[in-house]
């Protein structure tokens, strides 16, 4: 099979909304565009596809190519000897992979790698958990991948990000497409100084029957999955099936009995996935030495208003009033903190840990 | 100043001069005058649009972009002129009553007539921890100049000869940025 062909198929899927992964895989990309389109035809192509190959067939795949690398934006397919070799372990592996941002070397199969997933409408303490379990991979020199989706995605990136570790984002339309808006700021960072890849070519627009697929990408790219929180039916099983599929471990945080947001992740646990209270037991399963936990800082004050801003984020006014120290003391307080590195305003108000 | 963002983007503009150096200037055909403008502003505005971004009672129901465009209409520069910038909370209703506004008025009194004499210097691990700060957070130097301004207001309002480096820090956690 020839690259330059596959990025063609690639491309005519595109063009006619109509995945050739399956026809490709059997019978070769080459064999697709080289023969008359009664062939494709008989192989069960749809029109739109079979139009799309006879077009695409003189295609230009090289210049194509360039005008991509021009934009910052990588393309290997299947064939390449460069392909991820662990997507390769997927039974439908994607024809193409493109690539946006500085860490292609994350793509290393030698890194430790944990897929953080989970709800879209996460509580607060699941976000703060992906986010922490993000931070020791990656400052432990894991990498962190997870679908840039709102919620848990969206807090392993930013942990993945603040713990100066590499993350990858996996898309379910072009890589060029800030998707969801919400989380375009997180995208450019990841852009930055990660790495967001897709199967489907820059311009793709985002849509729903999508978002599955990739699921099946972000399990084939970590060695274990996490999911923090998940309702029963949520996409993050998605994930975790894929996952099971290629014989890797799944892991799940548990919730409450009986509470409909931890029905998926508590169904996952009752059927054998291990169990994720913190970062040391995500460190654990990846063989990874948890990072060090900074020290208590000398100031009397200083300890408990880190402890009191460990339950969650909160307003100085509200710290003040449960430590019962003066307003003015909290904030000063926390600005040399900040300076220290220890906490950071939310952008809200309020200040959080980390 | 209720409601700053729906001020019209060229008076919001206007007053960065009165803020910085208490006068106004007026152009016209027949010449420019400057006229004195000392003024206290104190302004407030909605963290978006609907008003309950942040609050943990209610949900936002803003888009980003338009809390971004709600923001954006007041000026970095601007933002930077005000020298005290917080963010207020939900009130409690059944929260305790704060200090009686009297008692304030007479402390802000007793200050203020201090500052009228000289404003209290920073002492040597304030200096060092404005240093840091100037490093850590990025401040510009019209930021420092304010931020050291206010630390000296904040020990002359507890009564002290030399602004500490608690007060330094104090004041420094009055820049709320607006940028979401």
């Amino acid at each position: 099979m020839s690259a330059a062909d596959e990025l063609r198929v690639v491309l005519a899927g595109a063009a006619s909304g109509v995945d050739p992964g399956r026809l490709a895989r059997r019978h070769g990309a080459s064999a697709l565009l080289r023969a008359t389109p009664s062939v494709p035809e008989r192989m069960g192509a749809l029109p739109a596809l079979v139009d799309a190959l006879w077009l695409a067939r003189d295609s230009d795949a090289g210049a194509y190519r360039r005008d991509l690398a021009a934009r910052g934006i990588s393309c290997v397919t299947v064939s390449d000897e460069s392909y991820p070799a662990r997507l390769r372990e997927l039974h439908d592996p994607p024809l193409a992979l493109f690539a946006l941002g500085p860490q292609t070397a994350a793509l290393d199969p030698q890194i430790r790698s944990a897929a953080i997933v989970g709800s879209r409408r996460a509580a607060e303490g699941g976000l703060r958990l992906a986010e922490r379990l993000a931070r020791a991979v990656a400052s432990s020199g894991g990498l962190v991948v997870s679908g840039l989706a709102l919620g848990i995605d969206a807090a392993a990136h930013e942990g993945a990000l603040a713990g100066g570790g590499p993350t990858i984002a996996v898309l379910g339309c072009g890589v060029d497409v800030p998707y969801p808006r919400r989380n375009r700021s997180v995208y450019r960072r990841i852009a930055e100084s990660g790495l967001i890849v897709s199967e489907y070519p820059p311009g793709t627009p985002p849509a729903p029957w999508r978002f599955p697929a990739r699921n099946r990408l972000i399990a084939a790219l970590a060695d274990v999955t996490v999911v923090v929180e998940a309702r029963a039916r949520s996409g993050a099983l998605i994930t975790a099936d894929h996952a099971l599929d290629l014989g890797r471990d799944v892991l799940a945080v548990p919730g409450s009995p009986g509470v409909a947001a931890a029905a998926g992740t508590n169904g996952l646990l009752k059927s054998g996935a291990g169990l994720i209270e913190g970062p040391e037991d995500l460190c654990g399963w990846l063989g990874l030495d948890p990072p060090e936990v900074p020290a208590p800082p000398d100031d009397e004050d200083d300890r408990r208003l880190l402890a009191a801003l460990s339950e969650g984020p909160a307003h100085p006014d509200a710290l003040s009033a449960a430590l019962g120290v003066g307003a003015g003391p909290v904030v000063a307080a926390l600005t040399r903190l900040q300076i220290a590195g220890r906490v950071s305003p939310d952008g809200q108000g309020r200040w959080r840990a980390g | 100043m209720d409601e700053l963002p729906e001020f019209n983007r060229a008076a919001l503009e206007a007053l960065r001069l009165p803020m910085q150096d208490g006068e106004v200037l007026i152009s016209r055909a027949t010449g420019t005058v400057r006229l004195p403008a000392q003024s206290l502003v104190v302004a407030a505005m909605n963290p978006c649009p609907c008003g309950h971004l942040g609050d943990p009672r209610r949900d936002c129901r803003c888009a980003d972009q338009r809390v971004a465009a709600y923001r954006a209409r007041v000026s970095g520069p601007l933002t930077d002129r005000f020298d005290l910038r917080v963010e207020v909370p939900r009130a409690d209703a059944h929260g305790a009553p704060g200090e009686p506004s009297a008692v304030v008025a007479a402390r802000v009194a007793a200050a203020h007539e201090l500052l009228q004499v000289s404003r209290p210097p920073l002492d040597a691990p304030a200096e060092r921890l404005l240093m840091d700060a100037v490093e850590r957070l990025a401040l510009s130097a019209r930021s420092r100049d304010r931020v050291q301004r206010v630390a000296g207001t904040i020990a002359a309002l507890a009564e002290r000869e030399h602004a500490a480096a608690d007060d330094v820090a104090e004041a420094l956690a009055y820049r709320l940025e607006l940028t979401p």
